[in-house]
């Protein structure tokens, strides 16, 4: 249920093996999914986020906790006296620990930043991807991602002739 | 991705997410990982945004009494590499029969262009080229048809050619009914498809009224025809430019789409039809520099050109005539003219140029700044009115930029529209061209690149030059 706690508004979130968490709407509004949702009135109750267990979700309310912008009920920073720079480098420290997981768990949070769309979640959680399908041949990322090749050997050659520019 | 071995699977929606964070030449090597990769790359059509990069890169000149055209190229792009890719000049020459090339139409990255064998598509990105095969004899003495292309590669990759009569052919207007409409209320068009690989014979159903009586001497001759093609239509000027006819190859329907009512007879010889990023839109020129240009509203179904831009060029383009001078502008004109350059260069010779073919991709990333070159920004400088004579060279299809021929100074500058800010692109007369008084460019073609590599070849193999 929606209820306010020290002038902050407060936020259900379900995960559908029962789990409920209740987070701070401005934490739940990292996720530009759950914005809409509240934007369009849709979030008197809790809310439920189907597909993400709550393993995950914890995992996800973490990161947004981390990230959502500290600003206090003036609009001002709530610290001035961190510098900006400085507060960066500990994100990006906080971040580097935070997707130290395997791979199951980060397909799962990159599945989740995709539905929940989390702009930096999903950056964060799919770069390692993005990096092994940039820097490997293409035999390479098959056998990194897990990933057949179903293509008849005649189809191959055609869809890399299509493509030849990139093998360049 | 089901029966991942590893168990370890990811749904489609976030491995599009990651593909979309991808570069272009990791995402073409991602279409080869697998089936699953290769219908969400092309799917959700992540590598097209690159593959047409939706900007001009050149402007393709035919120049009167000139045998062959002349590209001037945007800065990005490798000095005189569209032309040597074309290679207007492969063909042997034959003593007995005048060698030329002509540029009908381009669409979208393919051009269409006749040369004394008949007409051929082209792809000058991928140098993938076709010929088509000769068009049915028809009775076209005294009547004027002209090709027209139809080809949106984020639709299909098939690409259709329609002969579309500028004025009612003879045997049109000889009809022992003198009152019979032109165009007939179920029109016989010549078309080709790369589907079929043929021509055939196309009745187009006519929605509306038609342009008015075969027999009329008001229907205008004209040699001159834009065409465009947008949202699968086929928008063609007929008439004297009076005319536009909106042709649908999906539904093999047509309807007559009449001028701005507000326009003088005298203004239809210059009459320009295009695409910009709001649309169809027509423009034209009065007193020299008196600009209007027109958008083509169909939101009630009604057809009405509304009025977009009336603008007096005058002061713009007379700051442009005190500045560019003499100097070097940023694009720079290729020209085929000088038949012994490109003639050395053959199609194999191109393919083997490292150069030439693979960075192209990596250059295309480079867009013209319109933020750079300008001159005539400032607002507040009065100039000596030159009241320059100018003609249109084109709309840009995805700004609102049109692309002027400074005639004077046989320059090329593009104005923007919103901000009447102009850029200086740079000569556009070849050293060699000298023809008189009939000296001048005769049409142009603003260039858009698609490098998608391969076509359907079908059963147009038969007609594809090794």
């Amino acid at each position: 249920m929606a209820t306010r706690e020290a002038g902050k508004k407060m936020i259900m979130l379900k995960s559908p093996d029962g789990m409920e968490f209740e987070v701070e709407e401005a934490v739940a509004m990292e996720s530009q999914t759950i914005r809409k949702m509240i934007e369009d009135d849709c979030a008197d109750t809790a809310i439920l986020i189907p597909n993400i267990n709550s393993k995950i979700l914890s995992r996800v309310i973490e990161y947004c906790n981390k990230h959502v912008p500290t600003t206090g009920a003036t609009g001002a920073a709530a610290s001035d006296t961190v510098a900006p720079a400085a507060l960066a480098e500990d994100l990006k420290i906080w971040d580097a620990e935070f997707i130290k997981v395997n791979r199951a768990t980060r397909f799962d949070l990159i599945q989740a930043a995709s539905y929940l769309n989390i702009k930096g979640l999903l950056d964060l959680t799919s770069q390692t991807t993005i990096d092994t399908i940039s820097d490997n041949s293409l035999e390479e990322i098959r056998s990194f991602l897990s990933t057949k090749n179903d293509y008849l050997p005649e189809e191959e050659q055609t869809i890399r002739r299509e493509n030849q520019w990139a093998f360049q | 991705m089901e029966g991942d071995p590893m168990g370890v699977a990811l749904p489609e929606d976030a491995l599009a997410e990651i593909l979309r964070r991808l570069l272009p030449r990791s995402l073409a090597t991602s279409r080869c990982v697998c089936k699953a990769w290769r219908s969400i790359v092309d799917g959700r059509r992540l590598l097209l945004p690159e593959l047409l990069p939706h900007s001009v890169r050149g402007i393709f000149l035919e120049y009167n009494e000139a045998s062959y055209p002349g590209f001037l190229s945007h800065p990005s792009m490798v000095p005189d590499d569209i032309l040597g890719k074309l290679n207007f000049h492969r063909l042997p020459p034959d003593p007995y029969q005048w060698t030329y090339t002509h540029i009908e139409g381009h669409c979208n990255g393919l051009l269409l262009y006749r040369d004394r064998l008949g007409l051929q598509v082209a792809n000058p990105a991928t140098q993938w080229r076709a010929r088509l095969p000769p068009p049915p004899e028809r009775k076209r003495e005294g009547g004027i048809v002209r090709p027209h292309l139809a080809f949106d590669p984020t639709e299909s990759l098939h690409y259709e050619i329609l002969l579309v009569p500028q004025t009612p052919l003879p045997e049109e207007r000889g009809q022992p009914e003198p009152s019979k409409e032109w165009p007939a209320s179920t029109w016989v068009l010549c078309l080709f498809s790369s589907r079929t690989g043929q021509w055939e014979q196309r009745a187009f159903l006519r929605e509306g009224e038609a342009a008015g009586m075969a027999s009329d001497e008001v229907l205008h001759w004209t040699s001159n025809s834009c065409s465009t093609y947008w949202h699968g239509m086929l928008f063609v000027q007929c008439n004297g430019g009076f005319t536009v006819m909106r042709i649908s190859l999906s539904n093999n329907k047509y309807r007559v789409i009449k001028m701005p009512t507000d326009i003088e007879e005298s203004d239809y010889d210059e009459l320009h039809l295009g695409r910009s990023r709001e649309g169809l839109c027509c423009a034209t020129f009065r007193d020299r520099t008196n600009l209007r240009v027109w958008i083509l509203d169909d939101s009630c179904g009604t057809m009405e050109w509304a009025l977009k831009h009336h603008i007096d060029l005058d002061q713009s383009l007379s700051r442009v005539m005190w500045h560019c001078g003499e100097k070097e502008g940023p694009w720079s004109l290729q020209d085929a003219m000088n038949v012994e350059h490109y003639g050395q260069q053959d199609l194999n010779d191109v393919n083997m140029d490292e150069d030439h073919s693979n960075n192209s991709f990596v250059k295309s990333e480079v867009e013209w700044d319109s933020d750079n070159d300008n001159i005539g920004d400032n607002e507040s400088e009065v100039v000596e009115s030159y009241l320059p004579y100018v003609s249109f060279l084109g709309f840009h299809p995805y700004k609102e930029v049109i692309f002027l021929d400074l005639l004077s100074l046989r320059r090329a500058v593009a104005y923007h529209l919103n901000t009447s800010i102009v850029q200086d692109l740079g000569n556009i007369w070849p050293n060699d061209y000298h023809a008189g008084h009939a000296g001048d460019i005769k049409k142009s073609f603003l260039y858009t690149p698609c490098l998608i590599a391969d076509f359907p070849e079908n059963k147009l193999k038969a007609h594809v030059e090794g």
